[in-house]
């Protein structure tokens, strides 16, 4: 048996002429396509997934503490900082978050925005959440401003350029008209996170200068965790244990990790993610419809080789296996070409700039191929189950042959 | 020695719901290295009678006994018909996909030869039959004569005991039937069985047994 599976191995390498190759061109083609279609979706989903996650974690941190009431008593900062230092090991860099809505202009283009507080001594927090604060010497002095890209370019503004910050809160009607704060900023740098929603809103600023703009007014005090391990699992787990912390200690303050802040994107993403996957299996199914003709094709194409193997000594179930292995070889040149050009495809697609996303509906411009081996395998081990059982379906027909009745034909 | 031998075989077809008895209690005797001819019109039953012997189709009633063996204690047929019987058709039925050689190799691959031993055995085979040049062609590339001889070549590889032969020069002109009947004579004349179905009375000689199939009955001529 395995001398004749090795008999029908080699003739593979006259496919073009054989009879088989000529009835499994459209097979081939079919499953090419099926695959490639499920590849390209599985690929860009799943590429498109990681690439929010790896913008999220560029531009949030990974835990989030929110003070219920809008300031903490100085009793109450206390318990906060021995809770902190009792998760010393595992917290990387704590840094205090002061933030404040205003509009932002530049000749006659005005943006709302939000800043953010720049603490300079933070090194460790700042380098790992501003790509620009990694630069040699980098310093953020008082009159200067960072702004997301895509606030900078809708403000038309470059480095060096001037900036007014307008605080929505102080604008007041008087007699003399419309009054408001305004304060002049120098643009030091451009940042960019990837994640359309920060690099479109975000200012940062000073410290000491936001604290000063800020004055009396105090909106909420929140502060940001970052952990040497940055699994995501481990700052779920994380912010579970401040959270129950904070109760014991009767500290009227939330943690929320990066996945419970996102999780309605992330549970949207694997929901669409898991339905394209069935959509998509329905496609190959319809595909293996035409492997169903294919073979049927094939097994009356060689019904008198059926017969003449019969003769020969050959059972049925072995016909079969010669039969089944050889359809399979050639499903799976189908898969391979059909993973490859899906593949292709995607990196094309993630590498070119004619289409770009919209940020603003799907967060991120640039999706950064990377797809994970499990997800390929996933796709090649459905298709080939598919597949295979299109196959052994197809060839029960050869039960029904009776050889005498081949031998007539 | 006998190695052929029917016990009263019968065998029916339903045809549009009418049953045809093609053999009626049928009888015969092959020795060991006989050449048996059998002849007689179409649709008379001849190659019923050839499926029969060569374990292709089963009996209605009667016993069937080949080499030894009978018919109903045979627990692989597939096994027992690659080991002891080899088949020739009108049609030389070669595999389009395969070489020459490589449709001689078969019936050795299925015994469990290795391909290098199976591809040694069958060339000499086949240069045996005068077609040692052409074993590398493609079916489609040779003629009908050499066609038909790469299937005797296929049927006789694994050295069977009994040679059945349904018309194997139906498809063939004056001068291949000559060539291929001179071919089985040949294996004949080696000790090989044959059964041999035609309806052309000139290939039977003198010293063939000859049978004709009259009314479903087997009649020594």
């Amino acid at each position: 048996m395995k001398g004749l599976l090795a008999l029908y191995w080699a003739s593979l390498r006259r496919l073009r002429t054989s009879s088989w190759g000529k009835n499994s061109i459209f097979m081939i083609l079919g499953i090419v396509i099926a695959v490639s279609a499920l590849t390209l979706s599985m690929i860009l989903f799943e590429s498109y997934e990681k690439t929010l996650y790896q913008a999220l974690k560029a531009s949030q941190p990974d835990i989030s503490l929110f003070a219920y009431d809008t300031k903490l008593t100085e009793q109450n900062r206390a318990k906060l900082k021995l809770i902190l230092d009792s998760l010393d090991s595992e917290i990387k860099a704590v840094d205090q978050k002061l933030q404040i809505s205003v509009i932002i202009n530049h000749d006659n283009y005005n943006k709302p925005a939000f800043i953010e507080s720049y603490s300079p001594a933070n090194i460790n927090y700042n380098k790992q959440m501003y790509s620009f604060s990694r630069q040699e010497n980098f310093a953020l002095n008082n009159n200067e401003i960072v702004l997301g890209e895509h606030l900078a370019k809708e403000l038309k503004v470059n480095v060096g350029d001037d900036v007014n910050v307008i605080f929505p809160s102080s604008i007041r009607y008087s007699i003399f008209g419309l009054v408001k704060k305004a304060e002049k900023f120098v643009v030091k740098e451009i940042d960019k996170t990837g994640l359309y929603e920060i690099d479109a809103y975000r200012a940062i600023v000073n410290k000491a200068r936001v604290k000063q703009l800020l004055g009396n007014e105090f909106s909420g005090e929140s502060y940001s965790l970052l952990l040497n391990n940055r699994a995501s699992e481990n700052s779920r787990m994380l912010a579970e244990d401040l959270n129950y912390m904070f109760m014991d200690n009767l500290l009227l303050m939330n943690a929320r990790d990066l996945f419970s802040n996102n999780s309605a994107v992330f549970s949207a993403l694997s929901l669409q993610k898991l339905m394209i996957f069935l959509i998509l299996c329905i496609i190959v199914i319809v595909a293996s419809f035409n492997v169903i003709s294919t073979v049927s094709t094939i097994i009356i194409e060689k019904i008198n080789e059926i017969g003449i193997l019969m003769t020969l000594g050959l059972k049925r179930k072995e016909i079969k296996l010669i039969y089944f292995t050889f359809a399979l070889i050639l499903a799976h040149i189908g898969i391979i070409l059909g993973l490859l050009i899906g593949y292709g495809v995607a990196y094309w697609l993630t590498h070119q700039d004619y289409f770009t996303l919209k940020g603003d509906i799907y967060f991120i411009e640039k999706i950064l191929i990377n797809p994970s081996m499990s997800m390929v395998m996933s796709i090649y081990g459905v298709t080939l189950i598919i597949i295979s059982l299109t196959i052994i379906f197809s060839l029960r027909s050869i039960n029904k042959l009776e050889i005498i009745n081949i031998m007539r034909h | 020695m006998e190695i052929i031998k029917l016990n009263k075989i019968s065998k029916s077809y339903l045809d549009d719901k009418k049953r045809l008895n093609v053999l009626k209690e049928v009888n015969l005797s092959v020795q060991e290295g006989e050449f048996v001819a059998i002849t007689g019109a179409s649709g008379c039953g001849k190659s019923t009678l050839l499926h029969l012997i060569g374990l292709l189709d089963s009996p209605d009633s009667g016993e069937i006994i080949l080499a030894g063996e009978r018919r109903d204690s045979i627990t692989n047929m597939e096994q027992f018909r690659n080991k002891h019987i080899g088949f020739i058709f009108q049609f030389h039925y070669l595999l389009e996909d395969f070489t020459a050689l490589e449709n001689v190799i078969i019936p050795l691959l299925v015994q469990g030869y290795k391909k290098k031993d199976a591809i040694r055995v069958a060339s000499e085979v086949i240069k045996s039959l005068g077609i040692g040049e052409r074993m590398n062609h493609f079916p489609n590339q040779l003629s009908g004569g050499e066609e038909q001889r790469i299937a005797i070549a296929r049927a006789i590889v694994t050295k069977p005991k009994i040679l059945v032969a349904d018309e194997p020069s139906g498809n063939l002109d004056d001068d291949t039937t000559q060539t291929v009947m001179s071919i089985l004579r040949d294996l004949n004349k080696q000790g090989l069985t044959i059964i041999f179905v035609t309806h052309d009375l000139s290939l039977v000689t003198q010293q063939d047994t000859h049978y004709t199939i009259k009314d479903g009955k087997l009649i020594l001529v």
